[in-house]
């Protein structure tokens, strides 16, 4: 297979608008440009409501508010927070514990306790010792009472699946209101709704907003997720640290993966699939086989691996960087 | 208290005393009801009873189909269902695959990368 050839964006023949929020690249893309300022406002809409109950770097949200009351039992919780817990907590239930929503005290203790943006450059502070999260198990949630309860000293982060359903839910939306073919992207995790015929065009890179990525793929439904390890790190003190925590240790996992790319029946799907496959290691190739998701896997090295029926990347114009 | 009927005597019928019958039969059909009905709430009460107290920490205690968010608009198709009651997590689905199988596409506007 011979490398694509980059043809004149995609985008021009649709409609798109492009932003950062989250400290991550957001875009919305509709087959139809007279609606994409609308569509970009209902995805704004949505991330409003997320950003409001999820969002551990404000005081006001719901998860910090909960964090407060951790250890005192039951709280009182909105119907989003409902959502977006049961599916913290299927994720974590499917992938075994992989993706745990209660790391959001180890993320602290590394110093991620604010916006990317300003711990990018590094924070004050040495590596805490090695400590297992609460764990998903521990968070109580009676959803028909909407209520909550943690244990002490516990924060949800829910940032791995919260972003992804919001995708999920921003797609599902602006395809229903609008009534047009829409992909939504949140700094990786994509959802697509209505595709025209033939799909959606999407570029895989390493690095986020990388141009000149290195396999694209047609995306026809469902969701698509790239999670990884080279985006979120920074300097904890001289310690080189990333967002992606083991719950058995409360610290960055230890893995053979620079990145790993999951499609799957939604965004949602996808991102839980992607950072189980970070967390699991060696055994992720196995996982995502027996699963049938179609995946790609970057070793620190730069190797790639293909999963259930992704297509290979395009061979390289020059010699070098092998396959594994 | 009625008379004794004798043999061979057509039956005089007392409409005072049949109309009589016929409520209290009446009445006594509505307490049956009720009582079946009362002991049905009290079974239904008990098995949801269990039903909770056997529910694990870390799932939720109700079992929801689709799920609604804030504004009550569905879940998108392909999102999981909600955790379910069972521990351990072994009844709990995997992330469901796709629909089709990715291909390899020649132009790529919109870039998936490792930020999440």
């Amino acid at each position: 297979m011979s490398r694509a050839t980059p043809v004149t964006d995609q985008v021009v023949r649709f409609g798109a608008h492009r932003t950062t929020r989250w400290s991550t690249r957001i875009e919305v893309v509709v087959t139809d440009p007279a609606v994409v300022v609308t569509a970009s406002r209902l995805l704004d809409d949505e991330l409003d409501r997320v950003e409001a109950v999820a969002s551990r770097f404000r005081d006001d949200s719901e998860v910090s508010r909960l964090s407060r009351h951790a250890g005192t039992g039951p709280v009182d919780v909105s119907p989003t927070l409902v959502t977006l817990l049961e599916v913290a907590l299927h994720a974590a239930a499917v992938t075994g514990g992989a993706v745990d929503p209660t790391v959001g005290t180890a993320l602290c203790r590394l110093g991620y306790d604010r916006d990317f943006a300003a711990v990018s450059a590094g924070v004050a502070g040495v590596l805490p010792p090695a400590a297992p999260v609460p764990g998903w198990r521990s968070v109580v949630l009676d959803a028909e009472a909407r209520t909550v309860s943690l244990p002490a000293g516990t924060l949800l982060d829910l940032g791995a699946t919260a972003k992804a359903w919001a995708a999920d839910r921003a797609a599902a939306t602006i395809a229903g209101r609008l009534g047009v073919g829409v992909l939504v992207s949140l700094g990786g995790d994509l959802a697509v709704e209505s595709a025209p015929d033939g799909g959606f065009s999407v570029g895989v890179a390493d690095i986020c907003g990388d141009p000149d990525a290195p396999t694209a793929v047609t995306i026809v439904s469902g969701g698509l997720a790239t999670s990884g390890i080279g985006n979120r790190h920074w300097l904890l003190g001289a310690i080189p640290v990333h967002h992606v925590v083991d719950p058995a240790s409360g610290l960055p996992v230890a893995t053979p993966w620079r990145t790993v790319t999951v499609a799957a029946a939604s965004s949602v799907d996808a991102n839980t699939a992607s950072t189980a496959a970070l967390v699991l290691g060696d055994s992720a190739q196995a996982w995502l086989a027996e699963r049938n998701l179609p995946a790609r896997l970057v070793a620190h090295d730069g190797a790639v691996v293909t999963v259930a029926g992704w297509p290979d990347d395009p061979a390289p114009a020059t010699s070098g960087g092998g396959r594994r | 208290m009625s008379a004794p009927r004798r043999a061979g005597a057509t039956p005089r019928i007392d409409p005072t005393r049949a109309a009589r019958l016929q409520r209290d039969a009446g009445i006594e059909r509505g307490r049956s009801i009720s009582k079946g009905a009362a002991f049905a709430s009290v079974a239904a009460v008990a098995v949801a009873g269990v039903y909770l107290s056997q529910s694990l920490p870390g799932h939720s205690t109700s079992s929801h189909g689709t799920t609604s968010g804030a504004a009550g608009a569905a879940t998108p198709a392909g999102s999981p269902a909600p955790a379910a009651s069972s521990g351990g997590g072994g009844a709990a689905s995997a992330p469901s695959a796709p629909a089709y199988t990715p291909a390899p596409a020649y132009q790529a506007p919109v870039v998936s990368s490792g930020s999440s």
